[in-house]
């Protein structure tokens, strides 16, 4: 048999996992208290893991507004316009709580099967 | 715009790109003003801190590389909905993934009479489902119609929004003056594919169908208007659905014809 010389590409995998995990990690980000916007995406891109296009936070944003999982207040700014600060709104901790359980559970999960040892129960 | 001052060719440079950016997003139903707007204070916070007191293009251009591209903003597809499941049935549903059926627990022989139970119920069930099924069918098929023109009003906003924007661009180059095409003293407005090259429309605009619609620009040099440059942009639909053509024109106002005059 002629030996396969493709790679195996796992970007994919990894892009559909990071989509996953972005809304719940703007949840987990805000409980950590009131956050302006531009604060919120510069945090997530720090990450390195999560490989965040900074534009694309913004639409997420809004749309956990409009969900109810978080709200918004204007500040007076002396050096500029109103900034628009976030922060959890009581359904998006119930939410958080939610999505962190499952979390948990899956990631223990997988990795229990890292040291599952074959024929075990 | 932020402390810094801006070029003009940025200027327009940013407004193109938050134009193109509201009209993808609405097409994906978030907000796009809110989107648009939080953008605009992200791009003028990160382009007046590397662009210094003065942002050029080439600088707002490295910001957006890392901001993203219109169509990268608008991909941004969100996981969390509602659902329509009742109440905290369906959130405790969702909260505890549920755990997955015992496999292979059925005693084997399992009276007979319980299976026929069951396959009664399946056939009611799907009984249901395709009455349910037709009832949609025929609420669709009444319902057509609105349905189409409501798909069709969204795009007539898009494109009335887009000839704006045309038309605010146009008004722009007129005041930077460069160009003076009967060479008369008086500045007159660009074509189309100039609207391109400076960034404020996308190359799709000067080709063929952009959408369901061909734009044309015809601009009409001030020597021959009696002193006065002026021009006209058409939009006019590729589908024989779409039942208007638009047209704006130097003075902004944004005219309807039907598709067929």
């Amino acid at each position: 048999m002629p030996e396969r010389t493709e790679a195996i590409d796992v970007e994919n995998w990894t892009t559909q996992l990071r989509r996953g995990v972005l809304e719940l990690s703007i949840l987990n980000l805000l409980a950590q208290g009131e956050l302006y916007a531009y604060d919120v995406v510069k945090q997530l891109a720090a990450i390195r893991v999560l490989v965040v296009t900074e534009g694309t936070v913004y639409p997420l944003m809004s749309r956990l507004k409009r969900l109810g999982l978080v709200k918004t207040r204007l500040v007076e700014s002396t050096s500029g316009p109103a900034r628009k600060y976030y922060t959890l709104s009581p359904e998006g901790e119930r939410v958080r709580a939610i999505m962190n359980g499952y979390w948990d559970d899956l990631s223990a999960s997988v990795a229990s099967l890292r040291t599952k040892k074959d024929g075990a129960p | 715009m932020s402390q810094s001052s801006w070029t003009p060719e940025a200027c327009e440079y940013l407004e193109g790109y938050l134009a193109q950016v509201r009209a993808l997003v609405r097409q994906g139903g978030e907000d796009a003003e809110e989107t648009a707007a939080e953008l605009r204070e992200h791009i003028e916070r990160e382009a007046g801190a590397a662009g210094g007191s003065i942002v050029t293009l080439a600088e707002l251009r490295a910001v957006i590389g890392t901001v993203g591209t219109p169509e990268k903003v608008a991909s941004a597809e969100p996981l969390i909905g509602r659902t329509t499941a009742a109440g905290e049935g369906g959130r405790r549903a969702q909260s505890a993934p549920a755990a997955p059926a015992a496999q292979g627990t059925e005693p084997a022989g399992a009276p007979a009479p319980r299976r026929s139970g069951c396959w009664y119920a399946a056939a009611a069930l799907g009984a249901f489902a395709t009455v349910v099924a037709l009832a949609v069918c025929a609420l669709i098929a009444f319902r057509w119609s609105t349905l189409m023109k409501a798909t069709i009003n969204a795009q007539q906003k898009e494109i009335v929004s887009t000839l704006r924007a045309i038309h605010k661009c146009e008004q722009r180059e007129l005041e930077k003056r460069e160009n003076d095409v009967d060479g008369d003293g008086v500045p007159d407005y660009v074509s189309l594919q100039a609207l391109v090259d400076t960034g404020f429309l996308s190359e799709a605009y000067d080709q063929a169908a952009h959408g369901n619609y061909v734009f044309t620009l015809k601009s009409t040099p001030s020597a021959s208007n009696g002193g006065q440059p002026g021009f006209v942009c058409e939009a006019v639909p590729v589908l024989d659905e779409l039942p208007n053509r638009y047209a704006i024109d130097e003075s902004g106002a944004v005219k309807v014809f039907s598709a067929g005059d």
